[in-house]
């Protein structure tokens, strides 16, 4: 991805970025002090492009997501530098009320936690026809009637009776279902799912993302799938994201991420998945663990666990992000080095 | 919720019956009963004592005295008063509308208090807002009821001269003069109830605020009245219900001392006073009261909260 510098138009056509972040930094406070979680991201999301985000828990996946739409509560957070720019407008300029119109409408988010992730005092017909409500400004009936079409768009059977449902009687496939329903209700140009299957059975897992892929075909949207689960981002993503440690180490194309992959931490993901078997969760061959959070290293961040690491070279100064044939990469020795992908 | 409503409803009656025997047991095993203090004390001759048994009934066998209890008391017939004479029922009627006027303008008093606070607390955890609520909290457990209640009278009463101190006006009478008097008495009730309800409700609505549904309320771009308001506050008031609910008991025992305090004619003065008469019937009457109100109020608690908890009336 090369940085230019044409101006975005407002309707951007296939191709065009939809969602730009540049030199996005963000720091937490989980207590007192704050703590770097988010360093100098750049990401951009091409019209009707699949994105997929992967990195070990912890690394900052659902912080950036909550970030691109001004989610993260300004009480505990503080940007240090960055723009984030959606349909060329900067999110992290905008007023709240701005942001909450264009949260639901423009930009769909679903979680990972289908359980809790609908009111349990509301029947879930009621919570998407409010949010339908909420950007459309139509009549109940007309709310209710878009409910049921939309409970159908995402297949769920007998609709009308599901809608009066309340979320406890439903099962997590279906709330989950329910969840998409919301996030697409006002046809967002944008859909940003955290982890979206990883909390159901492999059966369910499967439905969901064939569902996704479909309605990302119908509705022409691009989608930024966050997932640590690298098999399910090969087979549904364009384009892949590494992060580690609160770093884009490493972007590009699916194809060739996997048969060659640019940074020795992408490298290491793709050899930890077993093949032919169910991915792991666990990140099991890499050794040792993330640097704990606000930790920033002198040099790369990841050099401390890295077996190509080199003592006085990649220890010493903070790396940027370069240009490769297939995307960019945070690592000096990527010229030198040839890495090895998934599948041997 | 109608089969939720009709099976809790059935639920009353084995507690009422239950509550009846207690309350009979209780008011039985009271030392020195009603007759010697008829016949003027201890010093009265056997044989007076023996009389007045008799025509109070009291020689009767207790089983006996207990079904005759509840029978009279289910028609609404609760005897008649040993030291005055009177009809307990006429009694209770009497003095049963100014401690309901008391608790209901407490309770009232109570949201209006903690609800606003607890609120804005939860929304800006460690501001102003939160360390007024943990304030009230402390205070209305800290200070005494009565002591609270004195200060009320020196400053709006004697000093400012504002309100009334003492007595009490019916409603039908003059609903502004009903007011004005219970006014005192009911911030009293109201803040020693609005501690726990403070507490409790800020508690339950930051952890509600912290819930994946409101993330999934605020990633859909709902407003933070709707997101608060209509959603984390709903859910976060099931437990301030069950607060409430178990607040009632409390709140008559908290009415006994402020009706002494206030001198309003309550049903609390109106304990007081029987046990100290020994008028064992007019007791049994106000205990049997007060025994209904938290029953009853036990039964809307429960209500609330399945209105609330669309999960609760499925069980
Ligand atoms: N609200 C918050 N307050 C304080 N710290 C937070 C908050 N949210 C996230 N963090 C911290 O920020 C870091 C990044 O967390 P984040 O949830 O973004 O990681 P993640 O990559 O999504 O991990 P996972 O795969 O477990 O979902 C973590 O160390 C986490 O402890
Ligand atoms: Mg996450």
């Amino acid at each position: 991805m090369t940085r230019n510098s044409r101006e975005e138009s407002a309707a951007p056509t296939r191709g065009d970025a939809l969602l730009r972040v540049e030199g996005f930094s963000l720091d937490l406070a989980p207590g007192r002090e704050y703590l770097s979680v988010l360093n100098d991201i750049d990401l951009e999301v091409r019209s009707g492009e699949v994105v997929g985000l992967v990195g070990e828990s912890g690394s900052g996946k659902s912080t950036l997501a909550m970030s691109l739409m001004g989610l993260v509560p300004k009480r505990i957070s503080r940007q240090r530098s960055g723009r984030i720019l959606f349909n060329g407008v900067d999110v992290t300029a905008l007023r709240e009320r701005d942001l909450r119109a264009i949260r639901g409408r423009d930009v769909g988010m679903i979680f990972q936690e289908p359980m809790t992730a609908l009111d349990p005092a509301y029947r879930v017909g009621d919570q998407v026809a409010e949010v339908i409500r909420r950007h459309r400004g139509v009549s109940r009936a007309e709310a209710r009637a878009q409910v049921i079409e939309d409970f159908r768009l995402v297949e769920i059977s007998d609709p009308e009776r599901r809608a009066d449902a309340y979320p406890h009687e439903l099962s997590g496939g279906l709330r989950q279902r329910v969840c998409i329903a919301m996030a697409i209700a006002c046809r967002p140009s944008l859909l940003i799912a955290d982890e979206p299957t990883t909390a159901l059975d492999v059966t369910t897992q499967a439905q969901i993302l064939e569902l996704l892929r479909r309605l990302r075909a119908e509705m022409d949207m691009s989608i930024v799938l966050i997932s640590h689960d690298l098999a399910v981002i090969a087979e549904f993503c364009d384009r892949v994201l590494v992060m580690y440690a609160g770093q884009i180490m490493e972007q590009a194309m699916i194809d060739p991420f996997f048969v060659r992959p640019r940074h020795p931490y992408a490298s290491a993901l793709l050899q930890a998945l077993p093949e032919n078997q169910p991915p792991l969760n666990e990140l099991s061959v890499l050794p040792g663990s993330p640097p704990p959070l606000g930790y920033v290293a002198p040099g790369c961040r990841f050099a401390n666990r890295c077996e190509f690491a080199q003592a006085g070279r990649c220890d010493t100064h903070a790396v940027s992000l370069s240009p490769t044939d297939a995307g960019e990469v945070r690592c000096i020795r990527a010229d030198e080095l040839v890495l090895e992908g998934a599948g041997q | 919720m109608l089969t939720f409503t009709i099976r809790r409803l059935l639920t009353l009656v084995p507690q009422l019956l239950v509550a009846a025997l207690v309350v009979f047991v209780l008011t039985s095993l009271l030392p020195g009963d009603a007759a010697i203090a008829r016949a003027g004390g201890e010093s009265a001759t056997p044989e007076l004592i023996a009389q007045y048994r008799a025509q109070l009934g009291l020689d009767k066998p207790l089983v006996e005295r207990f079904i005759d209890f509840v029978v009279h008391a289910a028609t609404g017939d609760l005897g008649i008063s040993f030291s005055t004479s009177e009809p307990v029922s006429d009694i209770l009627l009497r003095k049963v509308p100014v401690t309901l006027s008391l608790v209901l303008l407490g309770f009232i008093f109570a949201i209006l208090i903690a609800l606003p606070l607890a609120t804005i607390a939860a929304l800006h955890p460690r501001g102003i807002a939160d360390r007024i609520s943990l304030a009230v909290a402390t205070s209305g457990i800290a200070i005494p009821n009565f002591w609270f209640a004195i200060l009320l009278v020196l400053l709006f009463s004697l000093t400012l001269r504002w309100l009334p101190a003492t007595s009490y006006v019916p409603f039908s009478t003059d609903p502004l003069q009903w007011f004005l008097h219970l006014l005192l008495p009911a911030i009293t009730l109201g803040h020693a109830l609005a501690a726990e309800l403070t507490r409790q409700l800020r508690a339950s609505l930051g952890d509600h605020l912290r819930r994946d549904y409101v993330r999934t309320m605020r990633s859909a771009g709902l407003s933070e009245i709707s997101v608060v308001g209509k959603h984390a506050l709903r859910s976060a008031l099931g437990p301030a219900v069950t607060t409430l609910g178990l607040q009632v008991p409390i709140a008559i025992g908290t009415c006994v001392v402020i009706e002494a305090v206030f001198d309003l004619p309550g049903i609390g003065s109106q304990m007081v006073q029987a046990v100290f008469s020994r008028d064992i019937q007019v007791l049994q009457g106000v205990i049997l009261f007060t025994v209904l109100l938290v029953v009853v109020a036990s039964f809307l608690t429960d209500l609330a909260y399945a209105l609330i908890n669309p999960k609760v009336r499925v069980q």
